[in-house]
């Protein structure tokens, strides 16, 4: 078993609801997840139609080890047309909501068409309604989530939704379930709000079963003690993610003011260090840490805002605790947009989470937006007469959640860094691949990162590959290719089975296999496993080419191909990507325009 | 002669007393090596974290023969993951 054999699918237009049995070939063939998700999307949906376009199909999937005794086996994925990129988005997301979905029954949830007006679907098991939400359009998230709760009076109900921003389609809105976890990037909230679908609220008592239930949990208790021995994992329940900004520092690749410099003289002052420093009114930042469901790890920060910090001295409503600093956001309203004010980040990151955005695209969009104010392109007139300087803490706490509210010039903002520069003449100042912004790592200093980006399928991300081993032993493209594309398969798969990456700071891919095997049919070797990741990611890219992307979108922009580091590890040095390239095409099984040779598909089965 | 190191981050905790911030001086041997201070303040060999010094990574081939100045700047960053 893993699977439930069931999926749930959703006509909105029409309000169709059936399940329906899983494709068991294709779940030996793709595991779950991502890859079951990626299928599903391929064989549902015209790719070429546009990301808000009825036409396109949202998917919901968990994976064989949602809901399981395995470690950190919350996770699920939306997997859509990117409303950002134009290309296929798979966003997962940790908390309690995938768990629940799996409860329910329901390997998939598919969501076609769109609602005649605003909607949100209940999910009781096989008790499935799509209810009006009239009263909580227009809402924010966490008032959302407070709204179903308690008008289905039901506390342990799971949500997921979006805010007024995936309501009024911004590009990188996301869909945020359990107040603060997120499907984050790619725009896959604008989707559902092109869908008119406020929320999914959900409750399952179905359960979760596994083919082997003795050697699942014998497997179990060892991969969980194998992650409480680990140092890394240790470091990461200590620290968090934001542990890399100091990393980045030192090493010279943290990207500060839009990817002008790679490090930032304000680290010390947004570092974890900082997160935990009493000041002298006795306001610690850090509160306590967080784990999603079935989590041995608990990366997650909880923060609070001192109360005497402009953003909220008169707003007792942002008092209360919430998701903190991981190091993605504090790299985004950091050193990328100049500010080293640690509450203004906190509260910027709040706003993403209320009003579901995505803040690492936001935080890349402002940074642009700040350049270009700099530069004389735009001015007062056009930011509602805020100043954007780079550094200027006051315009993003503003800006977040004028651009979460859909206001004044938020909803510029909202167009994503790629849109927002060409609507302004300066595409070259857009920081990102396939129209996504970029994460905290700068490839120049990270060649093999930079050969990820440019080829990762949902545009620009870090979460697709891991080639920081090799990165770190030189600074330059030789060697990076093959790494750099078996990382990617490897990661195609975790991403396919339910449980979060991080564990790979105390799991190899053999932990991940044994859990797989004994939760599945089928026998599940490491070269199979190795060979399904190769099978999504290929689909993946047959997805993009039918919806019109070609190796022009496999680019980095001119500033990390023309412009040399200033300092760090990799001084001097631009991004190595056209000698890297044509190298990963070919241990890909690419022709020379980056298109799967037939060979290539008859040997994945495509 | 006496060096001074920077332990990045998480690798705080390697950091001997007394120590001001994240950075220690330690008295060596002139001719000491960046192999020897790795061994020196016990960091985990088998983890892949970088030697830098001046700004530049030390290969871990070249530990051995890579022999440490009082000017120099070093640093010890932890192995880099993602986030």
């Amino acid at each position: 078993m893993g699977w439930q054999r069931k999926i749930l699918r959703v006509n909105l237009t029409d309000g169709h609801i059936q399940s329906e049995p899983l494709n068991m070939d294709w779940a030996q063939q793709y595991l779950g997840e991502r890859g079951l998700g990626t299928k599903y999307l391929y064989e549902n949906m015209d790719p070429s139609v546009d990301a808000l376009d009825p036409g396109n199909v949202l998917i919901f999937a968990t994976g064989p080890l949602t809901g399981t005794m395995a470690s950190t086996s919350g996770r699920y994925a939306v997997i859509t047309k990117g409303a950002l990129t134009d290309a296929i988005a798979c966003s997962n997301s940790g908390g309690k909501f995938g768990a629940e979905l799996k409860f329910a029954g329901y390997d998939l949830l598919i969501l076609e068409g769109r609602a005649p007006q605003p909607s949100y679907l209940q999910i009781y098991d096989d008790d499935v309604k799509i209810v009006s939400a009239e009263p909580i359009w227009g809402k924010t998230v966490w008032e959302t989530e407070a709204w179903l709760k308690s008008h289905h009076q039901d506390p342990l109900m799971k949500v997921a939704s979006i805010g007024v921003a995936g309501e009024n389609l911004v590009r990188y809105a996301c869909v945020i379930n359990d107040l603060h976890r997120a499907a984050g990037r790619s725009g896959v909230g604008a989707v559902m709000g092109s869908k008119n679908l406020k929320a999914i609220a959900v409750r399952g008592t179905v359960g979760v079963t596994v083919d082997n239930p003795k050697r699942f949990m014998e497997v179990v208790k060892e991969t969980k003690a194998k992650l409480a021995q680990s140092d890394d994992v240790q470091e990461l329940t200590d620290y968090g993610t934001n542990a890399m900004i100091d990393m980045m520092q030192e090493f010279g690749g943290l990207p500060t003011r839009n990817f002008q410099e790679v490090q930032f003289e304000g680290v010390d002052n947004i570092n974890p260090s900082a997160m935990t420093r009493e000041r002298p009114n006795g306001h610690v930042n850090l509160l306590t840490n967080k784990a999603c469901f079935g989590c041995t790890i608990a990366c997650g920060r909880i923060s609070h805002i001192d109360k005497d910090h402009f953003t909220i001295s008169n707003r007792p409503e942002y008092w209360h605790a919430s998701g903190g600093l991981e190091y993605e956001t504090a790299f985004a309203f950091g050193p990328d947009c100049g500010v080293d004010d640690i509450d203004a980040l906190t509260f910027a990151g709040f706003m993403m989470n209320e009003h579901g955005m995505d803040p690492i695209s936001f935080g890349g969009t402002l940074a642009a937006a700040m350049e270009l104010y700099e530069l004389g392109v735009i001015t007062d007139e056009d930011t509602d007469g805020i100043p954007l300087n780079f550094g200027n803490a006051e315009a993003l706490t503003i800006m977040a959640e004028k651009t979460g509210k859909y206001e004044g010039f938020g909803k510029i903002l909202g167009l994503g860094s790629k849109r927002l520069c060409e609507k302004y003449g300066h595409p070259e100042l857009s920081m990102t691949v396939k129209g996504q912004e970029f994460a905290g790592y700068d490839s120049r200093a990270l060649q093999g990162m930079g050969l990820g980006y440019a080829t990762s399928s949902r545009g620009a991300c870090h979460m697709k590959h891991d080639v920081f081993g090799p990165d770190m032993e030189d600074q330059t493209g030789a060697g990076k290719a093959l790494p750099c594309k078996k990382s990617q398969d490897k990661i195609s798969i975790i991403d396919s089975t339910g449980l979060c990456w991080f564990t790979l700071s105390g799991w190899k891919i053999t932990d991940f296999q044994a859990q797989i095997d004994a939760a599945c049919e089928g026998d599940w070797n490491v070269p199979r496993l190795y060979e399904t990741g190769e099978r999504i990611w290929n689909l993946e890219r047959q997805f993009n080419l039918k919806a019109g992307l070609t190796k022009a979108d496999d680019s980095l922009p001119p500033r990390l191909l023309n412009d040399p580091a200033k300092s760090g590890v990799a001084k001097g040095k631009v991004n190595e990507l056209g000698k890297m390239l044509p190298e990963y095409y070919e241990v890909r099984g690419w022709n020379e325009e980056g298109v799967p040779t037939d060979q290539t598909l008859e040997r994945l089965g495509l | 002669m006496q060096i001074s190191v920077k332990l990045v981050g998480t690798f705080a905790k390697y950091l001997p007393s007394p120590n001001q911030g994240n950075t220690v001086d330690l008295d060596v041997d002139s001719g000491t090596t960046a192999a020897q201070l790795v061994s020196i303040l016990g960091l985990p060999e088998h983890q892949p974290f970088i030697v830098s010094v001046n700004d530049g990574i030390v290969p871990r081939s070249d530990r051995d023969s890579t022999v440490l100045q009082s000017t120099d700047s070093i640093k010890i960053i932890p192995p880099l993951k993602g986030g």
